[in-house]
């Protein structure tokens, strides 16, 4: 939480710290889900030093988790892939489930992706994006691309 | 009173688990993980409470109440306050924010006990005993008699005969639906057909395979299966 504080200040953060707290996060869930909740890391580790907005990737786990696997009564994956393509830094959170478009919109439904959306785009411009959509028959791919901000 | 636990996680029922353990009322008759499974259990359990959680995979707490006949008393416990309203439209006893602590189950637990005493005194006052009269129509014929004065109820199919001085009338309704409403100092049920009055049992004989024979006044004779024999044995001994 220390951790949360501090890098609330730069806004920013290295992948692999975000990574890091993801995975804590996860540990927490799966104490909840017990079973129900299976994990599965892809992590590059060209992908380490790309900076990312800090809490972005936690936040779109935890949709995943609240949308997917509450949702399921045998649970499901959360898949997380990360690597370099274009120079550009993509990660793919993949969960089980089925994504709703714009299901009912109602009470802070989307407001979540909304506001990351909108924090992508104040940092990075039109060079990164967010997309979501459902992938095969029961699994929702989450994909953020983001470019080395370095460079610009 | 016996009580199910339904909740999809696994830690949460068995942190529930551990503080009903306080509390001697509660019997803890099972624990469900969704609402198919609490649906079932309900159906074979009867508990007269349930510690319902509201946000589950497939159908919600509320979606499960909405499916039963009868609905046990309700408490519900969620990590969320926004359903506080809809609780109390469906009458829920308590609503318990998790993380739950001792002394607010100990709060819930005491709204259910006062209910269980309003419920079973109410039901007490409504009972029928012997001073009260009952209305009873037969095709044509109607009689507005007075409860001491029957002897014997006896199911026929649907419908149930009075007996009172010479007449058997029929009325339409079940014999245990009777037997709910009657009071059970003044009137026993005998055998799955037959409610008699205490105050005209004339004489008792053992009777076949642990069973009694009960001659009324009057002449008719009602045999006592060997269960119901057992509880009036247990209810009527000093």
């Amino acid at each position: 939480m220390r951790n949360t504080l501090v890098s609330e200040r730069k806004g920013l953060t290295t992948f692999q710290d975000e990574i890091r707290v993801v995975k804590d996060y996860l540990g927490l869930e799966s104490i909840r889900f017990e079973e129900r909740l299976k994990t599965e890391f892809d992590v590059a580790a060209e992908t380490n030093e790309f900076e990312v907005p800090s809490l972005m990737i936690q936040t779109l786990v935890e949709n995943g988790i609240k949308h997917g696997i509450s949702k399921l009564t045998e649970g499901g994956v959360i898949q997380l892939k990360a690597f370099v393509a274009d120079d550009k830094l993509k990660i793919q959170i993949r969960n089980s489930g089925h994504f709703v478009i714009n299901g009912t919109r109602k009470k802070a439904g989307g407001l979540g992706l909304e506001n990351t959306r909108h924090r992508l785009k104040l940092i990075y411009g039109d060079e990164s994006s967010l997309r979501i959509l459902n992938e095969k028959d029961n699994f929702v791919l989450t994909e953020v691309i983001i470019p080395h901000l370095h460079k610009k | 009173m016996k009580a199910l636990i339904i909740d999809d996680e696994r830690l949460a029922r068995k942190e529930l688990v551990k503080l009903l353990g306080e509390h001697s009322s509660v019997e803890i008759a099972g624990e469900a993980a969704n609402a198919d499974e609490a649906e079932q259990m309900i159906n074979e359990l009867n508990p007269d409470l349930l510690f319902l959680d509201i946000q589950m995979p497939g159908r919600s707490g509320f979606q499960l109440l909405e499916s039963l006949d009868s609905v046990p008393y309700v408490v519900f416990t969620t990590a969320y306050d926004e359903f506080a309203m809809k609780a109390f439209e469906v009458s829920a006893l308590d609503y318990l924010l998790k993380p739950i602590t001792p002394e607010r189950l100990a709060e819930a637990m005491h709204k259910v006990s006062d209910k269980e005493r309003m419920k079973s005194a109410r039901t007490r006052d409504k009972k029928l005993g012997l001073e009260d009269q009952v209305f009873v129509k037969d095709g044509d014929r109607c009689w507005f008699v007075s409860l001491a004065s029957i002897r014997l109820f006896e199911s026929d199919g649907n419908y149930i005969k009075v007996y009172f001085d010479t007449n058997r009338p029929m009325i339409h309704k079940s014999l245990n639906a009777l037997d709910e409403k009657l009071d059970e100092r003044a009137f026993f049920r005998a055998s799955r057909k037959h409610i008699i009055n205490l105050s005209w049992v004339e004489s008792i004989e053992p009777w076949f395979n642990g069973g009694l024979m009960v001659k009324l006044k009057g002449g008719d004779k009602v045999e006592v299966s060997r269960r119901q024999a057992a509880k009036f044995k247990d209810m009527m001994s000093l």
